[in-house]
């Protein structure tokens, strides 16, 4: 062993940087959580400007990766690991954005009348965050176990969001007058609700890259709602 | 043994006098597959190809242990000459080895000596043999040219075509590839691939990517022993040894 140093040391810094990014990530739901809670139009428009920050991450890993497969044609487990940061780093980015999309509606939310917000908004969001973190661990020590725990939690992300929509539905019944208000924690619920699926997508590819088995978890909504004869 | 196994190694274990080359293998080689050896130099992979088709015979204190069987029958136990054997179990070598003759006599050689006389046949077989390995119409005007003023590439299919011309079973290929560019290297892979139609094939190779490209099998040897044998898309990208993993992925010191 001890043959191929450069190629390892530059397979590592991918993967620390890999790890920065999901780092970066959740430092931005963090903000995003904190500046929904104070209706901060400051914070958000901080949000949304770092977000060029996790973008050029992703430009940055994704650059390398396509350098060292080029140039040392990976195979077995550093193949996975390549395979599987490039998709990794195009859902970090996404929830991201997400988290930018929601920074939009923080200052919309935050130029309108207060309302009381869906009762089931912050616990959804700090269920998802614990999902980001998790992955981040999971990624960090390759822990199989952890990893598929996240891809659970993606189911109680969707309870809540299902509980959400009916919270806001009888609170526009109870107060037309909120229903703009209303309408923004609907979209937030929804992104919400979609960066949990982004999360669990992470999560299965750490499942990849330690175990070798394809099994990349999507959300199995499309497959529910499109039953012919729901119950 | 399995229905579709072409050769079965049964606790083999190979010596050249006092050393042990190779080591207890026991492994099962497909009909019509491509089966990759792959291993660091000197671990035994031309050894274990020599010993299906006796080639080892020719070698001074080599002694043999365990079985070799050819579609179920032991080829070092038969009344099979080896003569026979090596006509069913043919061999392409890392170096192109044309006898210094014409490209004609080169693939007419091998039915010669089986006692095919007949121009006309003979004609045949060598029209044939060359349209097979796919280099007939480059080589259809100077049937009676030289083939020492072949390109490698070119030698190294005239070889091919000369091994086919007596329809074997198998064709062992030692590093085939290894003396070519790649533009030869490709015809010869993309050949190897068309011709496990026919023939079961087994070739040893240092390239990874060769390797994983066509081989369907691919079986990892080191010092002697098989560490590792599977799926070539399973053992490339998720290799079972951690000793597999290191040599595929160059980190084998
Ligand atoms: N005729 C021989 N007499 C004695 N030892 C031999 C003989 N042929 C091979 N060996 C030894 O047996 C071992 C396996 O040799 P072999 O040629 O099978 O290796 P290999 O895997 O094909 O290596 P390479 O990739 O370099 O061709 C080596 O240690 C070699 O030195
Ligand atoms: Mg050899």
């Amino acid at each position: 062993m001890g043959t191929r140093k450069g190629y390892d040391l530059e397979l590592k810094e991918i993967n620390d940087r890999v790890e920065t990014m999901g780092k970066q990530v959740l430092l931005a739901i963090d903000r995003t959580i904190i500046a929904l809670e104070k209706m901060d139009v400051v914070a958000a428009n901080a949000i949304m400007k770092n977000d060029a920050l996790i973008d050029a991450m992703e430009t940055d890993i994704e650059e390398r990766c396509i350098q060292i497969v080029v140039k040392q044609q990976p195979i077995a487990s550093d193949w996975r690991r390549l395979a599987s940061y490039m998709r990794m780093i195009s859902d970090l980015e996404r929830i991201a954005d997400n988290c930018s999309d929601i920074a939009i509606y923080i200052k919309k939310l935050a130029s309108l009348k207060t309302v009381t917000p869906p009762a089931h908004l912050g616990e959804a969001f700090s269920s998802m965050r614990q999902m980001v973190a998790d992955m981040v661990e999971a990624f960090h020590n390759e822990d199989l176990q952890l990893a598929e725990k996240v891809v659970k939690a993606d189911d109680i992300i969707d309870e809540l969001f299902e509980k959400n929509v009916q919270e806001i539905r009888d609170a526009i019944k109870a107060d037309t007058d909120a229903i703009e208000q209303y309408l923004d924690y609907l979209f937030i619920d929804k992104y919400v609700e979609r960066m949990a699926d982004h999360v669990t997508a992470v999560a299965s590819w750490i499942s990849f890259i330690t175990k070798g088995e394809l099994n990349i978890m999507f959300t199995d909504r499309y497959a529910r709602e499109s039953k012919d004869n729901p119950q | 043994m399995s229905e579709n196994s072409k050769f079965t190694a049964r606790n083999l274990n190979l010596y050249y006098g006092d050393f042990h080359a190779l080591k207890n293998i026991n492994f099962e080689i497909e009909a019509n597959k491509i089966t990759a050896l792959i291993g660091p130099s000197g671990c035994g992979k031309s050894t274990f190809l020599k010993t299906l088709n006796r080639m080892n015979d020719f070698v001074e204190g080599c002694k043999i242990e365990g079985d070799v069987l050819l579609d179920g029958k032991d080829i070092y136990k038969t009344d099979m000459s080896a003569i026979e054997l090596r006509q069913r179990v043919g061999m392409v070598f890392q170096q192109p080895n044309p006898f210094p003759k014409s490209i004609y006599e080169n693939v007419a050689y091998g039915p010669r000596i089986r006692g095919i006389k007949k121009k006309s046949e003979l004609d045949e077989i060598v029209e044939t043999s060359l349209r097979e390995v796919g280099i007939w119409d480059e080589f259809k005007d100077r049937l009676h040219k030289s083939a020492l003023g072949l390109s490698g590439g070119q030698q190294q299919r005239l070889c091919i075509a000369r091994t086919v011309a007596v329809h074997p079973e198998v064709v062992l290929m030692d590093e085939p590839t290894s003396a070519l560019d790649p533009i030869s290297t490709m015809k010869i892979e993309d050949l190897a691939v068309e011709m496990k139609k026919k023939y079961t094939i087994v070739i040893v190779t240092h390239n990874m990517q060769q390797a994983n490209r066509i081989s369907d099998t691919t079986a990892f040897f080191l010092l002697g022993e098989l560490i590792e044998t599977g799926a070539t898309k399973d053992l490339f990208l998720n290799p079972k040894n951690k000793k597999t993993e290191e040599y595929i992925t160059g980190r084998f010191g």
